[in-house]
């Protein structure tokens, strides 16, 4: 019995290596982008706001934002990886202004838009403080009108 | 030194004109006609009707005030041979020091002359004829923008979870103006979240000690247990050894100044006394977490840390005051140490078309005024000048009432519980600013006590008689008008400036005003009514409820939006970034909403114009085309071809403006302000403003 189940866990790493098309990168990106991750740089410009984001096992995900000044800004919400692609929702439902193609360069996580503008993006893994996500303000709509305090 | 002959050859005209008159109202009037008279006549700067009676105010010479500050009582005396005159007295204490910005605004010029055995349009036509004599003013009344009635706090049955209520003060559950959960204020059409939303902000400040906020009114009862701990106190003064102790000016001030009576006497025990001032003032800052009464927008959070309440008393019988008195209390208020002046009284609201009408009419307030504003009187470690608010007055009429409309004041129009115009009073209309709860007893069924509920509960002076009751020791009770307006948007500011000094932000006098007039929700955010252009009112006559047409009240007449203390907190702690996409040349300007900076309004505000630099152009891209960036529909289209960021700056209209050039000197317009933006382009945008 232990034989079969190891030969059908075997098989099917193989059929989601060849389905998933990109080698050995898919459950690579799936399996190392889950970590919580902070923005250091961009293509295009010389500073970069604070980023962080927290990408789960469940496949659910934690964006805090400070971008110019206030508090953090939460988003959250589902998160999928097909192949080194990693697409998502916010969740008032609308769609990340993007697909990214993920990678990896060293222990950083690079992700290229696929919207045509080739925007790159390098995070490296760091978690913003408790404190922070604690005081941050949870966007649920198209404006900052969420729980205040949660 | 003063040219008697010149003044009797002009005396005789005016007498002449007198004897032709029998009235002095139409004396008044013939004496401002230019055809008569000339330049003489032209001194008389007002109207008698609503004015002292026995009293003028005087604008002397330099010279004269000169020679008066110097102990020259000639022109007293050349006064004295026309009429049987009391007394002339200057109409406001220069403090040490404060000589030359006094000077600046012309205060030293200022007198009040008493008199008797004649009319005061008499007195005035002989006071004219004075070459010393520049202006002549009657002596206006000002009323509270408040119907002064009142009705005992009695407890609703209403509930609240302890997680609601911050505070251990029993009657917070019944401040539906700090936390309206559409179930507390006896009003069947109140939307829960109707209210000023302070209880968020209360966790991150209920105030600093270092604010002071004078309440311009009836007296505080400075000795009310909700207040007492609160009461601004002069530490310099000792209280009634009749001397000025710590040479500001004043003898024995010690919670304020009676600038009514010119003394130190803070009086709550004369005919009809109010307690008006005493219920603005607690909802400015009744103490916080004391385990009695009500709460205050900035009363502290239990620990001594509420702002302070500084009484200048203005109402001496609670109905009526006049204008050197009000004039004395920006004054008194700017010397000692106020930041902010509340202000919940004025002249009759429409009378008044323009802010130059006011200042010529009116010159003493004005003065008054614009020395409390002068930047060289700043008493706010965190602004660079003073603030006033004041109340836009409650005659139901489409424009803002003076000094409230002036285009440096905040002007405070009313809503009720159902977030909607309290139509049965609030004046609207140009000169307005911003809204908040100041009652709508109307929209309850107003047969039952619970209708009571609608108004705003504060403090109150216990020594006051309820007419209808024929009862006292009334310590709480509700009250309705702007006047309950305004001291929300008087808290709600000395509560930001409270945090701004905690985390460390200073702002000009008008960054921050443009913050508190875009920290606001729209009318129609919480309340469908508006939308529709009605609202529900109770009718006693027949006994229903029945839709009454506020769409005259729309457009921006309330103002930018109703109050959100939150949202000053947050726009405190800094705006964020608009994030918007590089586009392709072939791709038009998007639009991204500006709410965050403008206020839940944004999309109905009047924009006058966007300033971008030639280094913020090249940072994103733009091109000088307008379609490249503008506001369009109240939000920002912007068109940038390069990734990159800069900052641009919209001005905006807070109010209603009749002709849109927010020129208040012309007619009563709305305030200008501006808002520097910052904007970030890339890649990539999510139509939520995600960074992902």
């Amino acid at each position: 019995m232990k034989n079969i189940l190891k030969l059908m866990l075997a098989l099917s790493v193989v059929f989601c290596s060849v389905s998933c098309g990109g080698g050995d990168k898919g459950p690579q990106v799936a399996e190392k982008i889950v970590a919580e991750w902070h923005l250091v740089s961009m293509s295009g410009v010389s500073s970069v706001p604070q980023v962080y984001v927290n990408f789960a096992q469940d496949l659910t995900f934690e964006l805090y934002q400070k971008v110019g000044e206030g508090r953090y800004r939460k988003y959250d919400g589902i998160y999928t990886v097909t192949g080194n692609v990693v697409a998502g929702k916010y969740s008032d439902n609308k769609s990340w202004g993007s697909e990214y193609d993920a990678s990896f360069e060293g222990e950083n996580l690079v992700l290229t838009a696929k919207n045509g503008s080739a925007e790159v993006c390098t995070y490296e893994k760091k978690a913003l403080s408790e404190t922070d996500k604690a005081d941050a303000i949870l966007v649920t709509k198209s404006v900052e009108d969420g729980p205040r305090f949660f | 030194m003063h040219s008697i002959s010149i003044k009797r050859a002009s005396l005789l005209l005016t007498l002449t004109l007198l004897a032709a008159s029998s009235c002095v109202e139409e004396l008044h009037d013939a004496v401002n006609a230019p055809s008569v008279s000339g330049a003489v006549m032209t001194k008389v700067i007002n109207t008698p009707d609503d004015s002292e009676d026995g009293a003028l105010l005087l604008c002397l010479s330099e010279e004269a005030s000169d020679a008066y500050a110097a102990g020259d009582m000639s022109l007293l005396a050349e006064f004295s041979e026309e009429i049987e005159v009391n007394s002339l007295k200057p109409v406001f204490t220069i403090a040490p020091g404060k000589e030359d910005v006094a000077r600046k605004h012309n205060l030293h010029r200022w007198f009040k002359i008493n008199f008797e055995g004649m009319g005061k349009a008499e007195a005035a036509a002989h006071l004219t004829v004075f070459s010393d004599v520049v202006k002549v003013q009657y002596n206006k009344t000002v009323v509270p923008a408040s119907d002064l009635q009142f009705t005992p706090y009695t407890p609703s049955r209403v509930e609240l979870n302890s997680s609601d209520l911050p505070f251990n003060d029993p009657m917070l559950k019944d401040q539906w103006h700090y936390i309206n959960t559409g179930r507390n204020s006896g009003s069947e059409t109140a939307v829960e979240g109707g209210d000023i939303a302070v209880k968020d902000a209360w966790k991150l400040t209920g105030g600093d000690r270092s604010i002071v906020v004078a309440v311009i009114d009836s007296p505080v009862k400075y000795d009310h247990p909700d207040l007492a701990a609160n009461m601004w106190k002069n530490s310099g003064e000792i209280p009634g050894n009749g001397k000025d102790d710590d040479g500001n000016g004043y003898i024995d001030d010690i919670y304020g100044w009676n600038c009514e009576r010119g003394n130190g006497n803070i009086s709550w025990d004369g005919y009809k006394a109010s307690g008006h001032g005493t219920h603005v003032a607690g909802v400015v800052a009744a103490v916080n977490g004391n385990g009695i009464g009500v709460s205050g927008v900035a009363g502290g959070t239990g620990n001594n840390d509420g702002v302070r309440i500084m009484t200048c008393q203005i109402f001496e019988n609670g109905t009526s005051s006049n204008l050197d008195a009000s004039a004395n209390a920006f004054v008194y208020a700017a010397d000692n140490g106020a930041s902010i002046a509340q202000c919940s009284f004025g002249l009759i609201g429409g009378d008044y078309k323009a802010d130059a009408e006011y200042a010529e009419l009116y010159g003493a307030e004005y003065a008054g005024v614009q020395y409390f504003l002068d930047k060289t009187n700043n008493n706010s470690e965190i602004l660079d000048g003073n603030l006033i608010i004041a109340a836009a007055g409650n005659e139901r009429v489409a424009r803002s009432s003076y000094p409230a409309a002036l285009e440096d004041v905040i002007s405070v129009t009313a809503i009720g519980p159902d977030y909607l115009p309290a139509v049965g009073y609030t004046n609207y209309g140009p000169g307005c600013n911003i809204a908040a709860p100041g009652g709508d007893f109307y929209i309850g069924d107003i047969t039952e006590v619970s209708a009571n509920r609608s108004r705003v509960l504060s403090t109150f002076i216990n020594t006051v008689k309820d007419e209808n009751l024929g009862t006292t020791g009334h310590d709480y009770v509700y009250m309705q008008g702007t006047s309950m307006a305004c001291p929300h948007v008087s808290g709600v500011a000395a509560l930001a400036l409270s945090y701004a000094k905690k985390i460390g932000k200073k702002f000009s006098r008008e960054e921050f005003t443009a913050m508190i007039l875009t920290s606001v929700n729209d009318l129609d955010d919480l309340n469908k009514n508006f939308i529709d252009g009605y609202k529900n009112k109770f009718y006693i006559e027949n006994g229903k409820y029945n839709y009454v047409d506020v769409g005259a009240y729309r457009d921006g007449k309330m103002g930018t939006g109703a109050i959100d203390a939150w949202k000053l907190l947050m726009n405190v702690e800094g705006t964020p970034t608009i994030l918007t996409r590089v586009l392709g040349a072939d791709e038009s300007a998007k639009s991204y909403d500006i709410t965050s900076y403008f206020g839940g309004g944004a999309t109905d505000l009047t924009y006058l114009s966007i300033e971008c630099d030639a280094a913020t152009r090249a940072a994103l891209g733009l091109s000088d085309e307008k379609s490249s960036l503008e506001i369009k529909y109240g939000k920002l289209r912007i068109k940038p071809t390069k990734a990159g960021s800069g900052k641009i700056v919209v001005k905006a209209l807070a109010g209603y403006d009749e002709d849109g050039t927010a020129d208040g000197q012309t007619q009563t317009g709305a305030m200008e302000i501006s808002r520097t933006i910052s904007i970030m382009a890339r890649g990539v945008t999510s139509s939520n403003g995600g960074w992902l």
